[in-house]
C-alpha cells in the first residue's frame, strides 16, 4: 500500500492529489469573455509512488495531463495521468520501480529497456494533435478530448532523434515547426538532431551537429533566418550515471555558450559563440536586424536547481539561481566568438517567461512572466509562512520602455507560469494573460483571467476549482479551431 | 514532525485503554473529571493536535487553512530543491 507519510514536504498544499477528475461547470467568479472559446492545457507531474530516492529531482514526477475548457462562457475541468509505460508498470508493482533523474543504472532491473520518460514538461498541439513533451524521450500523442494517453509519436517515422525538445517553436510567418533532439543518439551522445515539421506534420529537413560537451539544452529561439541554441553548465557524463547520481550536475567553469544556427544551412555554417557562465533555461524571443542576431530570455546568473548540485562539491548558491530579462546581440559578421549581453530590468523574475507567439521570430515589444512581490500583502495567519518566497504577480514588460504592469494575485496565493492568449485581430498585447493560482488559505486552485492591457485592474474572471490542482511546469492556449475538439 | 498515521499507531493501544472513559454517559462524571472525559484530538495538514483545555474544542485553523505551513520552515535551498517554480 502507497505510503507517503515519511515524504517530509510532501505536506499540506504540496501533498499529492493522484486522483483523475471532472469538473463541468466549474464555479467562476466574473464572467468568462465571450471571446475565449479553445483549452487551456497544463501539464507537469504529481508522484503516484514516492521517489525511490530522497535526493530525486522533481523533475521525476509522473506526468499529469489536465484542461481548462472554454466553450460559450463555461468552463470544464479534466485531468488525466499520461499513462506511459513507466506509469504503467509502477501502477502494476504497486510502487515506483524507477530511481533517479534520467539515471537507468538507479532503477529496478525489472524495468530494464523500458521507455523511463515521465512526460511532464510542456504540451503541444500542433498539425491537428495534440502531445506531451519532456525532453528525454519521443512527444506522446493525446486524445484532446478524453485526454488519454495514445502513445509515443515520431512523425510518419522520419524524426529519427530519440529525443525531443520541451521547446518547439512554431514560426508565425511559416507555420513550421522548429525542433530538435539532444543527446540524439542515446544517453550521453553529444548529438543533436535539428528538424523543420511543416504545418501538415511533415519533417522536411534535419540537421545532425554536436554540441562541445554533453549539456542540458533544455529551449531555443528562432528569427526568420537562425536558430539560436544556448547550453550551459548543466553537465553529464557516463561515470555519474554509474555512480548512481542525477543526470545533471553543475559545472560552474563550463562557459556559456551559444549556437547560432542558420535555418537552410549546414553544420559547416553553425557559429559557436562563448559568454560568462549563465543559465539560459528558457527563452522569449529573437530576431535578425541586419547582420546582427538579438535573442531576449530570462537569464540566471548560475545553476537554479538545487537538486542538480556542483559537481565540485561546493553548496547551492541561492543568491546566484536568480533570472534577469536580458539581451544577448550576436554580430555575425565578427570575426571573434564574443557578443554582448544586456540586463533590460533590474529585478528578477521567473524564467517561465512568455511572449506575444504571433510575434516570434519578429520585433516586439512585450514579455510576460511571473515574479514575487515582497511589497505586497501576504496573510500568513491564513496561508503559513511563504511570503516573499513564492511568485504572487504576473507583469507585463515593455521592452521599448522598461516599465512593467503588475497583476496581483491574491495574499494567500502564489501563481505558475503565465501564459498569454491573443486577442483576434488585436494588436501585439491585446488580449488576456491567464495561469493557475495556489491558494494555501482555501486549500485550491484558481484559474485566473486579466485583460493583459489593464492588469492593474484585476481579474476579468477566476475559475474556482474545488481542489488543488496538480503542479504545472507549462501550459498553452489552444485555440478552438487548432485541435477536433468535441 | 509527529505525523497523523505515527500518531494512531502510536496511540492505538492508549486510545482502546481511553474508550471506557469516553463512552460514559453524559452526567455520570463529577466535574473534576470532565477534563479527561473532554480530551479532543483532530488532526489538520496530517499533524494531531490536542485539546488539552479541557473545553472540548477539535483544533480550528485560524481562518484559513494555512495550507503553505508545513514547508514553510525549510531552508531556500531545501525549499528550491522541492519547488522550484512556486
Amino acid at each position: 500500500m502507497v505510503d507517503f507519510s515519511n515524504q517530509p514536504t510532501m505536506k499540506g498544499f504540496f501533498a499529492p492529489t493522484r486522483f483523475e477528475a471532472d469538473v463541468y461547470d466549474c464555479e467562476v467568479v466574473g464572467k468568462i469573455p465571450a471571446d475565449l472559446n479553445g483549452v487551456f492545457v497544463r501539464l507537469g507531474g504529481d508522484w503516484l509512488y514516492p521517489p525511490k530516492f530522497e535526493d530525486d529531482s522533481p523533475f521525476s514526477m509522473d506526468g499529469y495531463i489536465n484542461m481548462f475548457r472554454f466553450k460559450n462562457g463555461v468552463v470544464d475541468y479534466k485531468g488525466r495521468w499520461v499513462k506511459t509505460p513507466r506509469f504503467k508498470a509502477d501502477r502494476a508493482a504497486k510502487k515506483q520501480l524507477f530511481g533517479k533523474y534520467r539515471n537507468p543504472f538507479t532503477d529496478d532491473p525489472s524495468v530494464a529497456g523500458l521507455d523511463r520518460s515521465v512526460q511532464n514538461t510542456t504540451p503541444l498541439a500542433f498539425a491537428g494533435k495534440l502531445f506531451t513533451l519532456k525532453e528525454d524521450s519521443l512527444p506522446y500523442e493525446i486524445d484532446c478530448n478524453t485526454l488519454e494517453t495514445i502513445g509515443p509519436y515520431n512523425f510518419h517515422g522520419k524524426y529519427k532523434s530519440l529525443t525531443f525538445t520541451a521547446h518547439p517553436k512554431v514560426d508565425p510567418v511559416t507555420g513550421e515547426m522548429i525542433c530538435y533532439g539532444y543527446e540524439a543518439e542515446g544517453l550521453e551522445t553529444n548529438d543533436v538532431f535539428l528538424y523543420t515539421i511543416n504545418k501538415k506534420g511533415e519533417v522536411t529537413r534535419e540537421l545532425r551537429f554536436k554540441v562541445p560537451y554533453v549539456a542540458m539544452v533544455h529551449d531555443i529561439a528562432i528569427t526568420q533566418k537562425h536558430v539560436i541554441i544556448p547550453i550551459f553548465g548543466f553537465v553529464s557524463s557516463m561515470e555519474r550515471l554509474k555512480e548512481g547520481k542525477v543526470h545533471w550536475g553543475w559545472d560552474d567553469t563550463k562557459p556559456a555558450m551559444v549556437a547560432i544556427v542558420p535555418r537552410d544551412g549546414e553544420a559547416k555554417d553553425i557559429r559557436w559563440f562563448k559568454g560568462p557562465s549563465r543559465a539560459t533555461v528558457h527563452t522569449l524571443n529573437a530576431r535578425d536586424e541586419g547582420n546582427k542576431v538579438i535573442f531576449e530570455a530570462p537569464i540566471y546568473d548560475s545553476n537554479p536547481f538545487p537538486f542538480f548540485p556542483p559537481i565540485d562539491g561546493s553548496a547551492w548558491d541561492s543568491t546566484k539561481a536568480r533570472a534577469y530579462i536580458r539581451r544577448q546581440t550576436f554580430n555575425m559578421n565578427s570575426k571573434d566568438d564574443g557578443f554582448t549581453e544586456e540586463k533590460l530590468f533590474e529585478m528578477n523574475v521567473s524564467d517561465l517567461g512568455r511572449v506575444d507567439d504571433r510575434y516570434m521570430t519578429q520585433p516586439y515589444r512585450y514579455a510576460f512572466t511571473a515574479y514575487a512581490d515582497k511589497q505586497r500583502p501576504f496573510e500568513e495567519w491564513k496561508a503559513g509562512n511563504l511570503g516573499g518566497r513564492v511568485n504572487n504577480c504576473y507583469g507585463r514588460f515593455d521592452l521599448a520602455t522598461g516599465k512593467m504592469n503588475s497583476y496581483f494575485a491574491g495574499s494567500t496565493h502564489s501563481v505558475a507560469e503565465v501564459c498569454f492568449i491573443p486577442r483576434k485581430n488585436g494588436g501585439e498585447g491585446e488580449g488576456y494573460i491567464m495561469g493557475v493560482a495556489n491558494n494555501y488559505a482555501e486549500m485550491r486552485s484558481e484559474l485566473i483571467i486579466a485583460d493583459a492591457q489593464r492588469l492593474e485592474e484585476g481579474d476579468v474572471a477566476r475559475v474556482i476549482l474545488p481542489f488543488r490542482a496538480t503542479a504545472q511546469v507549462h501550459g498553452r492556449w489552444v485555440d478552438e479551431n487548432e485541435l477536433r475538439f468535441a | 514532525m509527529l505525523t497523523r498515521r505515527d500518531f494512531i499507531a502510536e496511540l492505538a493501544f492508549a486510545g482502546a485503554a481511553m474508550a471506557p472513559i469516553a463512552m460514559l454517559p453524559e452526567g455520570i462524571l463529577a466535574p473534576g473529571q470532565m477534563g479527561a472525559r473532554a480530551a479532543v484530538v483532530s488532526i489538520h495538514m496530517e499533524q494531531p493536535y490536542i485539546d488539552a483545555t479541557g473545553r472540548a474544542l477539535p483544533y480550528l485553523p485560524p481562518d484559513g487553512l494555512c495550507a503553505g505551513a508545513p514547508v514553510a520552515h525549510l531552508s531556500e535551498t531545501e525549499f528550491r530543491r522541492r519547488f522550484v517554480y512556486l
